[in-house]
């Protein structure tokens, strides 16, 4: 199936990857496939949800149901790789989006996944929806509150508490008696009870994908970087659903990991970048066509060193020694994506200075609050504490913002040089 | 009719600036969730930050938030940082819900640039479905404001007793019932106060004192028992949706200009602050958390089952023909759920929607009023 999607989706061509590295073979393989492996075991009683992207998989994966990140999965294929962002552009997945509800001030690449299943063009056809709210994304809920009601499936949420210090008694203890709700429902979804044991395995495995995930970033703090941009987002935004396996993407992970490592012994850098470059972290969020600005940040003469969007959840391992609903809790509430923007950058600052950058690309969706209200303010952290510039590209549709972001990524690349 | 409370409003600023001058703190909150009664019980001055419509005081908050934020967040940070609204001046201290991105971002920028110290209260957020809330979700709201309680002892200096907050609570009862009471007028033909006027009562109590307000609202009240109502011809409208704050007219001076007979809102900044009261017996910090889990919820909730409950009792009691649906731009919550509200309004009551979806200023006055005119007409009000 990956080479017939190759062939025919016209934006697969345009999207960039280091064909030398097995590894991204793999998890591109496994990004293909799963979809048509959910179908299939669904045919055989096994039920899809759709999980949020800051999920914590853990609890989907040991109630035996397929998690499925619709917004991630769905908007990437008919944004980037249909190329269907628009009716200005010949597609028709926004414009769907927006006559099923969602306001025009939504976020497009949120507006793209929401066109696309309501209008039945989905790859998978969820059987529930499931959603961790609190800190992260009003539109994103409120899409899935629109989608669940229109097409009357179950929908569950669980809140996520405000992050304080001083408050980790009693909101781990709230959140802990959500996920145990959240563990019913899925026992009502999938008809199965899901044991101690069977979250504690899904926490293990998932702590293996996550070190591997840590390891691979450490190559970008490298002056000679070996893995492309591209190929490392890649390697990261597999972690909302693991596209379907934590096995098999444990197991590309690793040979991922291995080449970059034999790379690394070498002094090898990957291709199309030098070690000249101006070295560039990407902070914010994908947008209708953000696999291709990753390669456009190397192709414009910039070496990328790292991102912090809502796929780095892997900061953090879970606790394994404790209780499983505690540990997931726990790792929830502490993620940096989650957090107040103040603790959010104490987390992740030393990160960003781990990989040496010379500067920053923020990038928010017009229409978002979640990334656009604290933009100026997370640029003037990274002045005061890094000594960094930062770039803020605010996207919508690729015909409206491609050529500006070329102009504006370029130039910011000229003035670090 | 509410002269009175003009010029209250006129003198307040002052009595603010006298009482801070005798070392009395000032504490901000921008919406309904923030329980007001526990900033009243610790001896500061609670003041609803509910301003807004001035679009020179929007831009001025662009300088600290993109311009795609909702323009009350920008104008929230607008006025502070321009130091052009003497309650907004006047805060010492911050306090929130987490009600939205917005808010939460608001108060983030407000510690960030102002360095004025602020309150962020966890807010369950899946509330307001079948059940108003999960037993969890009260015992994790209690202690956020038990949290809240702490933080502002320590603002203060001094401890908050059990007995001041039930007298709090006693006293925004009593202003809650006197709203009630104006309001319930409005389900008249012939109603003694118009609802505007009622809309801009509840306005003023964001920034006078909690006394002073009850006293001048039993006088309203006394008033409009005298008087004589005027029977106001058209369809009967309700206008629901995101915040419509203190200053932000335009659709009601529009609405005036044309002969739109508004008779109730289910808005954060109407009806819904102050609906419903506390019951106060037991725990107080109990009944608080019961009370603002189990306001008429926000959009910024995923089941709507009670929202909607809310907005059909009001058309029921208020006798409503249409709704106007307003959203400031970029409020996704409201924005994102304008489709949903239609459709129930139309299988549920058989009534339409208009959909207004604006930002603050006077660019789109004229196009909104040809479609509210024609709103008006396809009600047969015109």
């Amino acid at each position: 199936m990956a080479e017939d999607i190759l062939q025919i989706l016209p934006g697969v061509a345009k999207v960039r990857v280091d064909q030398d590295l097995t590894g991204i073979g793999k998890l591109m393989g496994q990004w293909f496939e799963y979809p048509e492996i959910y179908n299939a075991e669904q045919k055989e009683g096994k039920k899809i949800v759709v999980v949020w992207p800051l999920n914590p998989t853990e609890p989907y994966f040991a109630a035996d149901v397929n998690p499925y990140d619709i917004l991630g999965h769905e908007a990437t294929y008919h944004g980037q790789l249909e190329e269907d962002f628009g009716e200005r552009e010949g597609g028709k997945a926004i414009k769907a989006g927006e006559e099923a509800g969602l306001s025009v001030d939504s976020c497009r690449f949120n507006c793209c996944w929401y066109g696309a299943f309501m209008t039945d063009s989905t790859l998978v056809k969820p059987d529930a929806f499931s959603m961790f709210v609190g800190p992260w994304c009003d539109n994103v809920a409120k899409s899935w509150q629109l989608a669940s009601t229109k097409k009357e499936l179950p929908l569950h949420a669980v809140d996520t508490p405000v992050y304080h210090p001083d408050k980790e008694d009693w909101a781990i203890d709230y959140m802990v008696k959500e996920l145990e709700d959240l563990m019913e429902w899925l026992a009502r979804i999938s008809g199965r009870e899901t044991t101690e044991q069977d979250l504690k395995e899904q926490i293990k495995i998932h702590n293996e994908c996550r070190k591997m995930q840590q390891e691979i970033t450490k190559f970008l703090s490298l002056s000679k970087v070996p893995i492309n941009a591209l190929d490392h987002h890649l390697s990261l935004a597999i972690n909302a659903d693991w596209f379907g396996s934590p096995e098999k993407a444990l197991d590309a992970l690793k040979t991922l990991y291995d080449e970059g490592n034999e790379r690394a012994k070498k002094g090898i850098m990957a291709p199309n970048i030098s070690e000249d470059n101006p070295r560039i972290f990407w902070i914010g969020m994908p947008t209708t066509d953000y696999l291709k600005t990753f390669s456009l940040i190397e192709d414009l003469g910039g070496t990328y060193v790292g991102q912090d969007v809502y796929w780095t959840n892997c900061y953090d391992l879970m606790d394994e020694r404790k209780e499983p609903l505690e540990a997931i809790a726990e790792w929830t509430w502490k993620m940096p994506y989650n957090i107040p923007t103040e603790y959010r950058m104490e987390a992740t600052l030393p990160l960003i200075k781990e990989s040496n950058p010379d500067g920053a690309i923020y990038c928010c969706n017009f229409g978002c609050h979640n990334w656009g209200s604290p933009a100026l303010m997370i640029r003037d952290v990274l002045k005061e504490e890094l000594g960094i510039p930062t770039l803020i590209l605010d996207a919508t549709v690729p015909a409206e913002h491609g050529p500006e972001f070329r102009e504006k990524i370029g130039s910011f690349i000229d003035m670090l040089k | 009719m509410i002269e009175n409370f003009d010029s209250l409003l006129k003198a307040r600023p002052m009595e603010i600036s006298e009482a801070k001058s005798k070392g009395i703190k000032v504490v901000g909150s921008l919406c309904m969730y923030v329980p007001e009664e526990i900033i009243h019980a610790s001896g500061l001055i609670p003041i609803r930050l509910a301003h807004g419509g001035e679009v020179e005081i929007q831009s001025a908050g662009e300088r600290y938030i993109r311009q795609y934020v909702c323009p009350f967040a920008r104008a929230s940070i607008g006025y502070r940082a321009e130091e052009a609204n003497p309650y907004y001046k006047s805060v010492d201290a911050l306090a929130e819900a987490y009600t939205c991105d917005a808010m939460r971002y608001t108060l983030e920028c407000w510690q960030h640039y102002f360095k004025i110290p602020t309150f962020l209260l966890g807010l369950p957020r899946a509330i307001g479905g079948s059940e108003y809330y999960r037993s969890q979700a009260l015992e994790y709201f209690m202690n956020e404001i038990k949290w809240f309680k702490k933080e502002l002892e320590n603002l203060s200096g001094k401890e908050i007793s059990e007995a001041s907050i039930k007298d709090s609570i006693d006293l925004y009862n009593s202003i809650r019932k006197r709203l009630r009471e104006i309001y319930d007028y409005l389900k008249e033909d012939s109603s003694p106060i118009t609802w505007e006027d009622a809309f801009k009562t509840v306005h003023a109590g964001f920034y006078l004192d909690a006394k002073k307000y009850l006293n001048a609202l039993e006088k309203l009240c006394d008033d409009l028992r005298e008087k004589e109502g005027e029977e106001k011809k058209g369809p009967r409208l309700l206008i629901t949706g995101s915040i419509m704050a203190a200053g932000d007219y335009k659709i009601i001076d529009i609405l005036n200009n044309i002969g739109g007979n508004v008779v109730v809102d289910n808005l954060c900044t109407g009806s819904r602050y102050f609906w419903n009261l506390v019951e106060n017996s037991g725990d107080p910090i109990r009944a608080l958390a019961d009370r603002y889990l189990k306001l008429p919820a926000c959009a910024r909730s995923p089941y709507a089952e009670k929202r909607l409950e809310f907005l059909s009792d009001l058309i029921k009691d208020y006798r409503v023909d249409g709704v106007i649906y307003y959203t400031i731009k970029f409020c996704e919550s409201y924005g994102d759920e304008a489709q949903l509200v239609r459709d129930y309004l139309k299988e549920r009551h058989g009534i339409p929607m208009y959909h207004i979806d604006t930002e603050y200023g006077v660019a789109d006055v004229g196009p909104i009023r040809t479609r509210l005119e024609a709103f008006l007409e396809m009600l047969g009000g015109s």
